[in-house]
């Protein structure tokens, strides 16, 4: 069992950094992206007998923590079912430079979003699904959820602006 | 048009994405303490599950057996006689003491003449050693006691008697008592010529050479005097009015005997009252030796699971669709049909397999037509579907879109569970239609009540109800293709979404008749309702779970112990 133990503990300090971004990438505050990635774990660890060796094991606990946090999104019905069909506005596709930014301010950023939109902007943005599958999986419309990533960006964006213009003002002052 | 229909990704996601995606960040210091505190609880609950499965079992057995016990305490209490020791004839002494043992009325008899033969000087220190004393001639403390009061009753001169019996409830002459009462047991024959040495009788009687034999025991003290005619010596006229009437052997033995007979008719009465009442007690003992009986049940039946499918939204809200729809669009529709159709099918679909119960019980009757019956069962609940749908899970790489597919599985299996499984589901249709068993194996422990009334000189009806805890021992799901993933799930097993003890009631009515004075077959139709859903955690299944039942066919084999009816 000791044995057992120290092999889940090495699991966990190989990708336990990138899952706490993951986490935090769902979750409204850190606490509660602490409590996704502990169950998340829990379940890895309690599951790990049905890992398959068909895919790399990083996706795999990645997409369990996706799940694990979909799941406490949903049970805390931070993810109210929309059935919205407005279309967003124009989004200009301008080149955006976010290199200036730290991972915190991006975070922080995300993280202000409704959860409804912060689900659909992590799903389609950074992990890469399509808005039929994340429609799917939110168990809402694909058109909804195009309509609520539109509306992701053009906070995010705004957001960006914002910063940009804080920024520029800054430095002229100086 | 929105950019939002724009499946082009722009510099805004790449951004974000080469920024985040495996971006790191380092957990709270505390984290894996509480991991692990939770991976230690998942384990102990494993343990724990286990635990309880043994210890309800063991606590089901005591119950049992203390229930069994207590009945035969309480049978057995009830034919203890109320008095702690025996009487009358009972109260004979023991073998042990066998010198004490009384001796016989023509024992008696050859004393008195003996005595009569002796000369009346040989006679007094003889009747000075029939003192009793503890330990001589064998009569033990306790009847020298009881010999010394009996004396005291002729007036306190235990010097003059002789013991010829000491034993309880006997008297030479009456033999042993059949009616004893307080003042029954103590008894004895003796005589003396009064004047000799110790001699404390005094009287007009009492003079030298006058012969006298008492016989004392509780019922009568008998005293007869012999007057000697010693050397011409004739006794004073005066004292015949004192003196008790001179009877020869003879006549005292004929009044004896007359006197034994009586005894002997009471004692016949008496004797034949106890055998009446023994007799009685007997036929209340075979009576009640009738109460237990063994019975061997068999229920065949049909097994209603009573476990759905999901309405197809439930599931594709979640996960339904994905790993079509990725090169096709219409896949997931398709997949949306399939499960649709999957459902329809398994509820037209769904039948009965073979299913029975067996039961081994011991029952007791409580009153007459009342009965008690407990023991252990085993019971085999099956039902099969015909299917032409397997369920296929998929897991997938993000951005690449490649597949990784899980085993697939049936419909049913898949939805007795709600938890992070896969991406995605797709409900697919074989080319062939399979069979999918679902078996579910139990060992009972029943409790129950059974009342009978006769409705003709062999046949009865009967109505019976009662509880049973039972204990999975096994649960499968397996299908005739090699295509989809049998299971099958043990007690001890964690990852079984079955309830491992499950509490159910039943009900039975029906028709009997007796084959023999001992044995009863009895035949009726038998519902037996669980009382919780096969899933352990209905709440967390996705399909919606009742309570099973079955209805089947009581067939009862009953052998009544002792002398059955005749």
């Amino acid at each position: 069992m000791a044995g057992k133990r120290d092999m889940q503990r090495l699991l966990y300090d190989l990708y336990s950094k990138k899952m706490m971004v993951v986490c935090l990438r769902y979750a409204p505050t850190s606490f509660e992206a602490e409590d996704m990635m502990q169950e998340g774990f829990v379940k890895v660890f309690a599951n790990i007998q049905n890992f398959k060796r068909d895919c790399p094991l990083e996706f795999w606990v990645r997409r369990i923590m996706i799940n694990t946090a979909l799941k406490q999104l949903r049970q805390k019905s931070l993810m109210t079912v929309s059935h919205e069909t407005e279309e967003a506005g124009n989004i200009a596709s301008a080149d955006v430079n976010l290199t200036g930014y730290s991972m915190d301010e991006l975070l922080g950023m995300i993280q202000s979003l409704a959860p409804r939109y912060r689900m659909v902007f992590n799903l389609y943005a950074i992990e890469g699904y399509n808005h039929k599958e994340i429609g799917e999986m939110l168990g809402i419309s694909e058109g909804t959820s195009k309509s609520q990533y539109s509306r992701a960006r053009v906070i995010l964006q705004g957001m960006l602006e914002r910063q940009d213009k804080i920024y520029q003002e800054h430095v002229i002052s100086q | 048009m929105s950019s939002a229909n724009n499946q082009k990704r722009h510099t805004l996601e790449e951004e974000f994405q080469r920024r985040l995606f495996d971006a790191e960040a380092n957990p709270a210091p505390d984290l894996w303490a509480r991991i692990d505190h939770d991976l230690t609880v998942q384990e102990n609950k494993g343990y724990k599950k286990s635990a309880q499965f043994y210890r309800q079992l063991a606590a089901a057995c005591f119950v049992l057996f203390a229930l069994t016990g207590s009945l035969l305490a309480f049978y057995y209490n009830r034919n203890l006689p109320m008095g702690a020791s025996p009487q009358g004839i009972a109260a004979r002494p023991e073998a042990g003491q066998a010198s004490l043992a009384p001796v016989t009325p023509e024992a008696a008899m050859q004393a008195y003449l003996e005595q009569r033969a002796e000369p009346a000087g040989a006679a007094q220190p003889q009747t000075a050693q029939a003192i009793p004393k503890p330990g001589t001639r064998g009569v033990a403390g306790s009847e020298a006691r009881h010999s010394a009061q009996a004396v005291a009753i002729t007036g306190g001169q235990g010097e003059m008697g002789t013991y010829y019996n000491a034993g309880a409830g006997y008297s030479p002459f009456l033999g042993y008592s059949v009616a004893p009462t307080a003042r029954q047991g103590k008894g004895f024959v003796s005589g003396g010529v009064p004047g000799s040495i110790g001699s404390g009788i005094n009287g007009p009687w009492a003079t030298s050479g006058n012969r006298y034999s008492q016989i004392i025991s509780w019922e009568r003290i008998t005293i007869t005097f012999g007057i000697e005619s010693n050397a011409g010596q004739s006794v004073p006229q005066r004292n015949s009015g004192l003196a008790a009437e001179s009877r020869s052997f003879v006549e005292m033995s004929e009044q004896q005997n007359a006197v034994r007979q009586q005894q002997s008719q009471q004692q016949a009465t008496v004797l034949a009252s106890t055998l009446n009442k023994e007799s009685d007690k007997a036929a209340a003992h075979n009576s009640r030796d009738n109460r237990w009986s063994l019975s061997l049940a068999y229920a065949p039946g049909y097994f209603e699971q009573n476990i759905g499918l999901p309405e197809p939204s439930r599931v594709s809200s979640s996960r339904m669709g994905i790993a079509s729809s990725s090169s096709d669009v219409n896949a997931s529709q398709e997949s949306f049909r399939n499960m649709s159709a999957a459902r329809n099918e398994y509820q037209d679909m769904t039948a009965p397999a073979f299913s029975y119960t067996m039961e081994v019980k011991t029952g007791f009757k409580l009153k007459e037509k009342l009965k008690l019956l407990t023991g252990i069962g085993y019971s085999e609940n099956t039902a099969r579907t015909k299917s032409n749908y397997v369920v296929r899970q998929f897991w997938f790489k993000p951005r690449t879109k490649e597949q990784f597919e899980m085993s697939p599985s049936t419909i049913f299996l898949s939805s007795l569970k709600n938890d992070f499984a896969s991406d995605s589901i797709s409900v697919a249709r074989t080319g062939e239609a399979f069979d999918v068993d679902y078996k579910y194996r139990y060992l009972s422990i029943p409790v129950g009540l059974q009342y009978e009334h006769g409705i003709a000189r062999d046949w009865f009806v009967y109505v019976a109800g009662g509880v049973a805890a039972n204990f999975m021992l096994e649960s499968s799901v397996s299908a005739s293709t090699n295509e989809v993933q049998a299971v099958n799930y043990s007690p001890k097993d964690e990852e079984s979404p079955f309830r491992q003890v499950q509490m159910s009631g039943n009900a039975s009515v029906g028709i009997g008749k007796r084959l023999t004075p001992n044995l009863t077959l009895a035949l009726g139709p038998e519902v037996r309702n669980y009382f919780s859903t096969l899933v352990a955690d209905p709440e967390n299944a996705m399909a919606p779970q009742g309570r099973p039942y079955a209805l089947g066919l009581n067939v009862a084999l009953n052998y009544q112990l002792g002398a059955g009816r005749k």
